[in-house]
């Protein structure tokens, strides 16, 4: 189960297969909660609205019309699931979220400031930044959520870390010259 | 610093300010709290699913193969319509029709649209022939003699 492709697990999870489709949702949770991470900037409503968006493909899967696009459409469901949270509601901050605005807890200023510079990336960028560092994503695997090629990705990238670099410097950390 | 190094930096800055721990899908507890939507997936084992043979209308638009029927179908359509509506041509209306005014039934030649198509494909002259060929069908009146004896046995 673990090493079939997305095409076949969502041909047969299309069938009814359940354990097909848990692979699926198995298999893309950890990119589907960076991206809403990257929206959201709280790991727990992030984890929320990636669930929602796996229970919203499961009922959808048979409108998917590219059975190897499914990491691609996926993305863009909890992207909408995301945002439509980030407008209903606003849950209170607990010390494990990664939230660019939360005050330093635990007094390491440098991990604010990089925080705080990811929060002023457009959302393009620090979606990607994001599926790059959240767990150490390859760009095979960014490529199957963002539908981009692995060139795109690396420009789109690398124009992040500059821009990182040029707030971070704005901030003092004057080590940063990209 | 070099930019290498300062990139390499900046990643270890990312991956600490980013990296909060891998997330792990727990399906047992989705599969409770979303019971709707994966008994959705569940349903359509019988052939409710993408194995279903009946096909999903955007889908089959999408397919080019479909399309090009489609299209030709219409440019037959299109083509019969016009053929069938098409303006009579001058040569169709100029045609002599003598033919047509020797229908077969006698009935069918004397009837007012009979006629009124006799003379307009042919003028007064194919009235006539129509009319003439109508008296050659329908043969000579019945004696009047035995018109007289067929009112009497009627009348007793």
């Amino acid at each position: 189960m673990e090493n079939r492709p997305d095409n076949i697990l969502v041909e047969q999870a299309a069938r009814g297969d359940g354990e097909s489709f848990t692979e699926l949702c198995r298999r893309y949770y950890g990119p589907v909660v960076a991206i809403c991470h990257a929206i959201l900037g709280d790991r727990h409503l992030a984890e929320d609205a990636a669930q929602e968006a796996f229970a919203k493909a499961a009922v959808h899967l048979p409108e998917l019309r590219r059975a190897d696009q499914f990491g691609c459409w996926v993305a863009a469901i909890c992207r909408n699931e995301a945002k439509s949270l980030a407008r209903t509601r606003r849950r209170p901050r607990s010390e494990n979220d990664a939230s660019p605005t939360e005050t330093s807890l635990n007094g390491d200023e440098t991990r604010e400031a990089v925080r705080m510079a990811l929060s002023s990336l457009s959302p393009d960028a620090r979606e990607v930044a994001y599926l790059r560092f959240y767990d150490g994503l390859s760009y095979d695997r960014i490529s199957a959520v963002l539908g981009i090629s692995e060139q795109a990705i690396n420009g789109r990238l690398r124009r992040a870390k500059r821009k990182l670099a040029e707030h971070l410097r704005r901030q003092g950390f004057d080590e940063v010259q990209l | 610093m070099s930019e290498r190094k300062d990139e390499r930096w900046l990643d270890e800055q990312l991956r600490r300010a980013i990296d909060v721990g891998r997330p792990e899908f727990d399906a047992e507890a989705w599969k409770r709290e979303h019971r709707e939507a994966y008994q959705a997936v569940l349903s359509r084992r019988d052939g409710d699913g993408r194995g279903d043979t009946r096909p999903h209308p955007f889908r089959l638009f999408a397919n080019p193969l479909f399309r090009s029927a489609v299209a030709a179908t219409i440019v037959v359509a299109a083509g019969l319509v016009l053929w069938t509506t098409r303006p009579n041509t001058p040569e169709q209306v100029e045609r002599p029709s003598v033919s047509r005014a020797l229908v077969s039934s006698p009935t069918d030649i004397v009837t007012f649209m009979s006629l009124t198509m006799a003379y307009r494909q042919g003028g007064e002259e194919a009235l006539n022939r129509q009319l003439d060929a109508a008296l050659e069908t329908l043969g000579p009146r019945p004696d009047v003699s035995l018109l007289n004896d067929v009112l009497n046995d009627l009348e007793g």
